[in-house]
């Protein structure tokens, strides 16, 4: 039998993990996969359970064989199979005619996901037909949906970059690893075994969140904190902190705002010949910073500006709130384990924070975020090996030369949608058709009624619609919403090439397209056919890949297509080790320093951090009386969002999705483990069976996320959080120039942030 | 060769739990159903449950499959021969002699023994066939957190281990 192997990637790679595979054919027929390897990096090979079992999505007797029309109510689950011809007739005609009616901007085209790997088909694709076209709808906000970009937020606001990243390998430099909001033993798996070398060197684990989870269950220190109080758990360790002198005065007075003078009136930073000015103790007087011979950390002064404050001493009154024994009433710590972890955390050099997207689930988290980066760079752990307290996603360095994919020479290019600075806005501004309408929508690749959000909402949005499309390899939920259905190419049916931080990757195509399935490519190229748009389409994907690779951005130098065809892996021409970020003391910020006290956010109240009770919190919102428990859907091992979720081999390792729930509030409730109940609020309902466990705290309960509704009795978790054009969702700073104007931080959907209740079926 | 004697480690300590040695398993002996390999768990009640109480918790885990005892119970309980240890320790069920009556089952003290479809014996052959080539068996190749070693050869990340 001959075999062949072909180069790809894990198709469930929305843990931003992209694990280079090597896929073996026999007989044009996929028999396995495995993990390949890094040139010259052995420590970089990785693969875990979601990628061995990625055959399973592809020969997966659901797969959407041919395209479907929708035949009765929009999601009622009537369909007609149809040929590609009159599907993409059907596309082409209703194009057209709204462009007639409306403007080209009335189409709107989502394709991009996390979960539909390729540079070229899972984006750049859909991207040069949106800008040939001139559709619209495109949010000022960056994210459509989910994005979890409050840690970049905070980062951004704090130190200047949204992207600064450490690499998951950095952790071997750490004495101390915080893992703040998230759970890499199961999410992150491949991060993890660092985690566990830094552990076998002798370095501290420590997992900060309210579940006992895989992380926690091989933490040395298991923080457990009420849900969604995290900026009161940083708030005190900075009073800790600053109250025992255990930071580090050198570095707080040269690389943070720290000496600053901030003027009692208006909260902004006293300036002088144009520089932030601070109190100068030899001079007795206020001065430029860079003229002070000794500038002064704490106090208050009466300086020609008016009365002012360092900055420094301004966070330090804010954090005096935060005593360990008041965050111990908020965040349900004992206040001497806050104490000792304070202690320990700016005792252990270099420690390094590292912030996962469960802690950013919430509405007032960017505060939570910010508070946790000032704990980074109190003691000095910024810009340095293992430290930090660094974004949890790596944005590569390299720098492809996407435009010229996208946005041919000659196109209109796609068109904002005005008045959309955060996505819940932005649905709003589509359900109502202001200001214009959506007419046509295509979501492709995406499943965002089951992942970001509940169903009514989108029915809403969908309605004023003419025609919806949806294009996957599955009838997901969302596909079940569209009028017309298109069933896609795998990643190994198609070519095509991912970056994958330090390393460019190329995706090989080992089978033919199975069914009728067509690749992102083709459907783009006929529609653009029949459009009048043909001329922009007349590449291979080997074309693409030369235009992306021709970027001349030194990251890509002498890498052409056919080194990349040749070597499959090839790492970027970047620094090794990678570079630290801020190790040379360098930050973007306005003032060149780290902004604790950042003055662009006084109009908001928000200039330093501090804890504010969530939305949907059990002690302040008026819901708590119907809704006492806080309502959890939190990732699993065998799903990626909904990825892998319908595979059999994964519900084989994984229990059913069950509510866990625990004992002390089932009892309450009469619920033994194994009934039937229903968990419910304002916004919807599931029923699933309960699982008593200890592993959450009473007070919340969590149903792990992924599963399809298929898998629940009725309903579905999701049902339960908050609707994407919900405007109560949106916090405010992050609708702001800054954030808005920046390419990654934006807004989100606060998925963690619900309330329910939970009675006997 | 005759002096190794190949079995498998375990390390709880850097087990997570994450069964990616189960999928392994399936995938390498191409097992549609069940898998040679398993991960039991040290905890409550219930199969993912922590013992203890919030937030006194404690949960762990371990790989588990045949551990090529140097003298097996189930060679010794099979009554038709089907069960050999090859000279490198390595345990196989000859499956043309298995006649399917489960007494290697029985006999097993860590209930490492399975059965096919057709109801013949079968168990981790510590990928003896990549063993046979010079490469790790497959769970030992994929196990991410390097819970899973290979004991009687030395283990290297660092070499090309594919096909």
């Amino acid at each position: 039998m001959t075999e062949k192997v072909f180069y790809n990637t894990c198709p469930a790679a929305g843990c931003h993990q992209l694990c280079a595979l090597k896929v073996h054919v026999e007989e044009g027929r996929i028999r396995k996969v495995e993990s390949a390897d890094y040139p010259g990096d052995p420590a970089a090979r990785s693969v875990c359970l979601k990628g061995l079992a990625a055959p399973r999505l592809v020969y997966h007797s659901d797969r959407l064989k041919y395209p479907l029309k929708r035949i009765g109510e929009r999601g009622e689950g009537k369909w007609q199979r149809i040929s590609w011809d009159e599907a993409l007739d059907t596309i082409a005609a209703k194009l057209l005619e709204v462009k007639e009616k409306y403007g080209s901007q009335s189409v709107k085209i989502m394709a991009a996901s996390s979960s539909h790997v390729g540079v070229l088909m899972g984006r750049l694709m859909a991207a040069r037909f949106a800008n040939a076209w001139g559709a619209g709808g495109v949010f000022e906000a960056k994210s459509h949906w989910l994005a979890d970009m409050r840690v970049p937020a905070a980062s951004l606001l704090t130190l200047g970059d949204s992207g600064q990243t450490h690499r998951p390998r950095d952790v071997v430099h750490s004495k101390m690893i915080i893992v703040w909001g998230g759970n890499p033993a199961e999410t992150h798996i491949p991060n993890m075994r660092f985690i566990l070398d830094a552990k076998d060197q002798g370095a501290k684990l420590v997992v900060i969140g309210p579940l006992f989870d895989a992380t926690a269950a091989k933490a040395d220190r298991w923080i457990a904190i009420r849900p969604a109080t995290d900026a009161a758990l940083a708030m005190a360790m900075i009073h800790v902190i600053i109250r025992e002198g255990l930071y580090d005065r050198d570095y707080v007075m040269q690389h943070t705002v720290a000496p600053f003078l901030v003027s009692e009136k208006d909260g902004r930073f006293l300036r002088q010949d144009g520089k932030p000015a601070v109190w100068d103790e030899t001079a007795q007087e206020s001065r430029p910073f860079d003229a002070a011979a000794l500038p002064a950390l704490q106090g208050t002064f009466n300086t020609g500006g008016g009365a002012c404050k360092t900055a420094f001493h301004l966070l330090t009154e804010k954090a005096a709130y935060y005593t360990p024994e008041r965050a111990e009433e908020i965040i349900g710590v004992p206040a001497e384990e806050i104490r000792s972890l304070a202690r320990e955390y700016a005792a252990a050099k270099p420690a390094t924070i590292r912030m996962y997207y469960g802690v950013s689930r919430t509405l007032n988290s960017t505060l939570s975020c910010r508070a946790m980066i000032i704990l980074a760079a109190l003691t000095g752990n910024i810009g340095v090996p293992g430290g930090g307290a660094p974004v949890p996603q790596v944005f590569s360095p390299i720098v492809l030369d996407e435009q010229a994919v996208a946005n041919p020479p000659g196109a209109p290019g796609v068109q904002v949608l005005p008045g959309t600075p955060s996505s819940m806005r932005g649905w709003a501004a589509i359900r109502e058709g202001k200001p214009y309408p959506i007419k046509v929508f295509f979501n492709a690749y995406r499943n965002d009624l089951q992942c970001d959000g509940h169903l009514e909402g989108y029915r809403e949005i969908f309605a004023p619609m003419e025609l919806v499309v949806v294009s996957d390899i599955f009838m997901t939920r969302t596909a079940r919403y569209a009028d017309i259905v298109l069933p896609d190419a795998t990643i190994y049916e198609r070519d095509d090439m991912v970056v994958n931080g330090d390393y460019l990757q190329l995706l090989e195509k080992a089978i033919e397209p199975l069914h009728e399935a067509r690749t992102a490519l083709d459907v783009w190229s006929a529609l653009a056919e029949r459009v009048g748009l043909g001329e922009y389409f007349r590449h291979t994907p080997q074309d693409y890949m030369r235009m992306l690779l021709a970027s001349g951005h030194p990251s890509v130098d002498g890498i052409t297509f056919e080194r990349l065809e040749a070597e499959k892996i090839v790492r970027g021409n970047l620094p090794s080790p990678p570079e630290i970020p801020f190790a040379r003391g360098n930050f973007p910020t306005p003032s060149g320093r780290i902004e604790f006290y950042n003055e662009s956010l006084v109009e908001f109240g928000e200039e330093l951090p501090f804890h504010r009770e969530t939305l949907e919190s059990p002690r302040r919102s008026p819901l708590a009386g119907r809704y006492p428990l806080i309502f959890l859907s939190a990732k699993v091992r065998a799903t990626m969002h909904s990825i892998m979720a319908n595979v059999d081999w994964m519900q084989e390792v994984s229990e059913e999705p069950l509510l866990h729930i625990n004992p002390a509030d089932a009892q309450k409730r009469a619920v033994a483990d194994g009934d039937w109940v229903v968990a419910f609020n304002d916004r919807g309902r599931v029923k699933l069976k309960a699982r008593l466990s200890e592993a959450v705290p009473p007070g919340t309960v969590n149903v792990p996320h992924g599963w399809w509704p298929e898998r629940f009795a009725e309903g579905h978790y999701s049902d339960l959080l908050h609707r994407i054009d919900d405007l109560t969702t949106i916090d405010p700073v992050l609708e702001s120039e800054t954030v808005v104007g920046d390419s990654r931080a934006c807004s989100g959907l606060i998925h963690f942030d619900c309330l329910a209740e939970v009675v006997k079926a | 060769m005759g002096d190794r004697q190949y079995s498998l480690a375990f390390d709880e300590r850097r087990c997570i739990g994450c069964r990616t040695c189960v999928i392994a398993c399936k995938v390498e002996n191409q097992l549609e159903a069940g898998s040679w390999m398993r991960v039991l768990t040290r905890g409550g009640a219930t199969a993912e449950s922590p013992a203890g109480t919030y937030p006194g918790l404690s949960l762990s885990w371990q790989p588990d499959t045949c551990r090529h005892c140097p003298d097996p119970p189930c060679r010794e309980a099979c009554p038709s021969g089907a069960v050999y240890k090859r000279p490198d320790g390595i345990v196989l069920i000859d499956r043309e002699k298995c006649t399917g009556c489960r007494i290697c089952a029985d006999a097993c003290p860590y209930d490492a023994i399975r059965f096919d479809p057709e109801g013949y014996a079968q168990k981790c052959t510590l990928c003896s066939h990549r063993i046979d080539r010079g490469l790790e068996p497959f769970c030992v190749k994929e196990c991410i957190c390097g819970a899973i070693r290979l004991k009687g050869i030395r283990r290297t990340r660092s070499t090309e281990n594919g096909e």
